[in-house]
């Protein structure tokens, strides 16, 4: 009986999607919480991570991009790194650059993902949703079964998402992009044909790994895979800041960024006005 | 009448050798002179809390006894927060003296490093 009982525990827990990790419990298929996204830079992929060869048209994006982010262009220290792709190593300064940001344009996807601020996975039934502290944005991926058809759809910024659960992993089909946002910092482009498919994994009750790949046959000849990006679990004691737990409101304001490129930014680069 | 600059445009240009160039990975960064830092004296005008770039502006005045009005690039709010450091760190009307990275152009604008007031360090990015 005693044997039963605990061969019957031991199925129970196995077949349950509630696994114990690092001592506490959690549920692998629930990723609410705050998170905030451990080491690894702005990049889709790390230094390392291969760009897989543009097309022509990607070429061309590739090129009319001008980032501000990475080696700067034409130094010996760029020149000193032929081992990395080239994107990182072309950067100017903001003020020559012609990166959406600087003006707060919306970073897009999978860009916003890669932000060092944190964001909060907000579940329920037919849909999980991300908010992002930088840019105080939201964003949708539909569980509910749907499907998307974007020949009437506009592009958006953030793309039309749906999720669905491969075993303990949340796998997001993304498509209906706005072309003009950048992969990353390093200015990769993607056109409005981009693919992104993201699949999250709860590893952890404390740590969240998601894996990208964008195919997108305009620009890349072939999928340009992310290295794996992640994120740790924030506790309310680092939620807290000057006395107020949760986000912060990270929104970049044109009001303010257009008068900080006026007075600091590009006054630092560019000669003064006579 | 507000009460104008303290002291002069001063003081050291100093170059300190960085052994990694920090530009070389920072979006910000690029804009300035990493492996130098100027310290000046002056009076502050503003401090803008605001996103993504905190701000600081200050009145020095320089050999010539006239008055050059500087703005200095900060990260965060989100970043100066985290190291417990608020919008009230300092108000116009302060005598500071501000150590930075110059602009590239030589305009009257920087990256800060640190502001002190008197002998009190009020803000610090030592992330740089």
């Amino acid at each position: 009986m005693y044997t039963r009982a605990v061969l019957s525990t031991v199925i129970l827990l196995a077949c349950s999607s509630v696994v114990m990790g690092q001592g506490t419990t959690f549920d692998p298929r629930d990723l609410s919480g705050s998170w905030l996204k451990s080491g690894g830079d702005r990049g889709f992929t790390n230094v390392r991570g291969e760009v897989p060869p543009f097309t022509p048209e990607g070429q061309k994006r590739f090129d009319a991009n001008k980032p501000s982010r990475g080696r700067i262009l034409g130094t010996p220290d760029a020149a000193a790194h032929p081992e990395e792709h080239v994107g990182r190593r072309r950067a100017v300064p903001p003020a020559l650059s012609n990166d959406l940001i600087a003006e707060c344009n919306p970073l897009g996807m999978p860009r916003l993902l890669f932000e060092p601020e944190p964001f909060e996975i907000i579940q329920t039934k037919d849909k999980v949703m991300q908010f992002f502290q930088w840019a105080w944005t939201f964003r949708e991926m539909w569980t509910d079964a749907r499907t998307v058809n974007t020949t009437d759809l506009p592009s958006r910024w953030y793309g039309y998402s749906v999720g669905k659960w491969e075993g303990d992993t949340l796998v997001v089909d993304s498509v209906g992009f706005d072309e003009r946002s950048w992969v990353d910092f390093y200015g990769y482009p993607h056109s409005d044909q981009m693919h992104l498919q993201e699949r999250y994994r709860r590893v952890s009750r404390d740590r969240l790994e998601l894996t990208l790949t964008i195919t997108d046959p305009l620009t890349y000849t072939r999928p340009f895979q992310s290295d794996t990006k992640v994120f740790t679990l924030l506790t309310k004691e680092r939620l807290t800041l000057l006395g107020w737990t949760g986000l912060q409101e990270n929104l970049c304001a044109p009001i303010d960024e257009v008068d900080f490129n006026t007075r600091i930014r590009n006054p630092a680069v560019l000669p003064a006005a006579k | 009448m507000k009460r104008t600059v303290c002291a002069s445009l001063v003081m050291i240009v100093a170059a300190v050798l960085l052994t990694t160039p920090l530009a070389a990975h920072h979006g910000t960064a690029i804009s300035y002179e990493m492996q130098k830092e100027i310290v000046l004296k002056g009076t502050v005008t503003q401090f803008k809390w605001s996103n993504p770039h905190v701000t600081l502006h200050f009145d020095v005045k320089d050999a010539d006894g006239k008055v050059v009005a500087w703005s200095a690039e900060a990260t965060s709010p989100y970043f100066w927060a985290q190291r417990g450091y608020n919008k009230n760190a300092v108000k116009p009307g302060d005598e500071i003296t501000i150590t930075m990275h110059p602009g590239k152009a030589g305009n009257s604008a920087g990256l800060l490093m640190k502001v002190m007031i008197g002998d009190k360090v009020v803000l610090l990015d030592n992330d740089r």
